[in-house]
């Protein structure tokens, strides 16, 4: 039995899409319900679906073998595990926004930096040597340079267009990011043949993809 | 609420016998396992400077030790490692070890993983072989390791072993920058083949003094992918060309493998070559073990020889570390059942009156070799509901010459006479013998 934690929304409908198109489909994730595991004991395969940032936890501790979780997550939590592909979708990127016309004084210190992802902010100002004062936000980034709260913020961009709605521009990027298929250590080696069988599967399939 | 009344501090825990006994049979058996092939138990200190663990790069991160300070204003740290105080010990023992064999089972406090910040408290059992550099060493800590698990009653597991100089030499061959090793290394530990690929693409289209042999940058691409039985990722290896200093350190682990074969543990062995170690002081074989279905590291260990070294005598060493609580914790994984092997055999109620003669029976049975508990007999129904949450199979309640047998398991009271009981305890101990032993 193979445990697959997806986290919850975008990312688990298209992974799961993967999985389906390789055989792996159990048709109950399909229909509209609230619970949370599904599996299929003669392909013996489990999908357990968790809040994104729990995905690298489940995979860390072994209570999944294998997991689907943005980069940026990954990047967030930094846990000790198997990052084995990249799989294409959900791209994106962590970039660091400041209110659009107006110019960042980089030297005051410590620089205010509102974040959903400290550690990631933590880290990229740190090789910067940028003293920073991280304010973890939970949600609504982009209002803390307009309130004052903050002089830079980081999070994720897509298109940017929450940014511009928001008078906000991006000043650097600090990371591409995108969906990826992550393994816990022990799992990827004592079930080496059932999980060998499913990486190959999803690496063929991908190479497809981008021929296509 | 106070909360310290009820809270514990993160990383410690309370151990109720439910727990604690499973886990000191597990101790006891692995002990006399240490005994039996001539390894010596020792202890080292509870706590040591801090300067001797940071010294050792690569160990753990600061913030996973638990530092204080003591009165004359030296940082100290509860051990996070028992090998390295080990290895002081021997390095300035005053002659040189021959064929030194050690063994200890102790509480260790740091993080379980590098990624943990604080540290947890937990028991680890190793031994530690001094002054023996040949393969044949390796091969008996190796299997060693493999025997702690089979006492601990394990039998789906696998052993990971790589020769660490063989990654080292592959580093040194592409002469990276310290930067770049460390994020190669990185880079390996998580095997992210995506990343991988485009940093070997830099690598090669950076300007360098000397370019980066063609065959050593596909070295450094598979080798997250060097895994597997001996055959197969050795063949894979010899596709590389390798030059003999190189391949050397694989002809060692060969040799390893070859000894571990004819004791007969081939079948629990694979290599990984891509097999590395926040440890810093590994130098040579290592190892480690992991049971099927659980996602944890249990055993790890290799050897080590730069560390006595750097207590100024160099001897060679190899050890290895079992974790006993993921033991525990694994045993919980497959619904093993965890059960204390301990219990009372006879529960003596008693009068007032009779104190003095209970003693005397209850002491008489305990000569026998059974389990008696004593309590003034007071209410027997709370005395029998008692008894069965405990598990005590039956209850003597003390009636001068007559004794009063309740049998909790076969639910019947009988009335006995005191010398034929204690008579007849001689053939139920050589049953139970016979049947097993507790």
């Amino acid at each position: 039995m193979i445990n697959i934690a997806l986290a919850k929304g975008r990312l688990a409908k298209e992974g799961y899409e993967i999985f389906k198109t390789l055989g792996y489909d159990v048709p109950a994730m399909e229909e509209k319900s609230r619970k949370l595991i599904f599996e299929d004991l003669e392909k013996g395969i489990r999908y357990i679906l968790v809040k994104p940032a729990d995905v690298p936890v489940y995979v860390e501790k072994g209570a999944a073998d294998l997991g689907i979780v943005g980069k940026d997550t990954l990047l967030e939590e930094d846990r000790d595990l198997y990052e084995l592909l990249d799989l294409g979708f959900g791209q994106c990127r962590f970039s660091v926004a400041a209110l659009k016309d107006t110019k960042v004084d980089f030297n005051q210190s410590p620089l205010r930096v509102g974040t959903k992802y400290p550690k990631v902010s933590k880290s990229f100002f740190l090789k910067k040597g940028i003293p920073v004062d991280i304010i973890e936000l939970q949600g609504s980034v982009e209002l803390a340079p307009i309130i004052g709260l903050s002089d830079v913020i980081v999070d994720i961009v897509e298109t940017g267009n929450t940014l511009i709605e928001n008078g906000l521009e991006v000043l650097e990027d600090i990371a591409p990011l995108s969906a990826r298929l992550i393994a816990n250590k022990v799992s990827f080696k004592t079930k080496n043949g059932q999980m060998e069988e499913l990486i190959e599967k999803v690496q063929a399939y991908l190479e497809e993809q981008k021929e296509e | 609420m106070e909360y310290f009344k009820s809270q514990v501090p993160r990383g410690s825990k309370y151990e109720y016998y439910t727990y604690f006994e499973p886990k000191e049979i597990i101790t006891s058996q692995l002990k006399d396992l240490f005994h039996q092939y001539g390894y010596r138990q020792i202890a080292v200190p509870t706590f040591e400077y801090f300067e001797l663990f940071k010294e050792s790069k690569g160990l753990l991160e600061n913030s996973a030790m638990l530092k204080f300070i003591d009165p004359a204003g030296d940082i100290l740290v509860l051990r996070p490692d028992c090998t390295i105080p080990i290895s002081k010990m021997v390095a300035n023992a005053e002659s040189e070890p021959y064929h030194l064999r050690l063994s200890y089972v102790s509480n260790v406090f740091r993080g379980n993983s590098l990624h943990e910040s604080s540290a947890t408290e937990f028991t680890q059992g190793g031994i530690e072989y001094f002054g023996d550099d040949s393969p044949d060493g390796d091969a008996e800590v190796i299997s060693m390791a493999i025997k702690s698990l089979l006492v601990s009653g394990f039998e789906e597991f696998q052993i990971d072993l790589s020769n660490i100089n063989f990654f080292k030499h592959s580093l040194e061959e592409a002469k990276l920058s310290g930067d770049e090793e460390e994020e190669y290394k990185n880079l390996i530990l998580s095997k992210n083949f995506t990343a991988l690929k485009a940093f070997l693409i830099s690598l090669k289209e950076k300007k360098r003094e000397t370019p980066i042999p063609d065959s050593i940058i596909r070295l450094l691409e598979a080798m997250p992918t060097l895994y597997g039985r001996p055959e197969k990722v050795l063949s894979k290896v010899a596709s590389f060309g390798l030059d003999p200093d190189h391949f050397q350190h694989l002809t060692r682990l060969m040799k390893v493998y070859e000894i571990l074969s004819e004791y007969g543990f081939e079948q629990y062995l694979y290599f990984d070559l891509s097999l590395i170690n926040h440890f810093d002081y590994y130098d040579g074989v290592l190892f480690q073990g992991y049971l099927k279905g659980h996602g944890k590291v249990i055993v790890q260990g290799g050897r080590y020889d730069p560390l006595t070294e750097a207590f100024g005598r160099k001897i060679p060493s190899v050890g290895f570390g079992i974790n006993l609580d993921e033991v525990i914790q694994a045993m919980k994984t497959f619904n093993q059942k965890i059960e204390s092997p301990y219990y009372t055999d006879y529960l003596v109620l008693y009068e007032d009156a009779q104190r003095k003669e209970a003693y005397e029976v209850a002491e008489s049975i305990r000569r026998k070799g059974f389990v008696v508990e004593m309590n003034p007999k007071g209410d027997l129904k709370k005395q029998i509901q008692g008894a069965h949450t405990k598990n005590i199979k039956e209850i003597l309640v003390y009636n001068d010459q007559r004794l009063e047998l309740i049998n909790l398991v076969a639910d019947d009271v009988v009335k006995v006479y005191k010398n034929t009981f204690i008579r007849s305890l001689d053939d139920k101990k050589r049953d139970l013998a016979t049947v097993s032993i507790h």
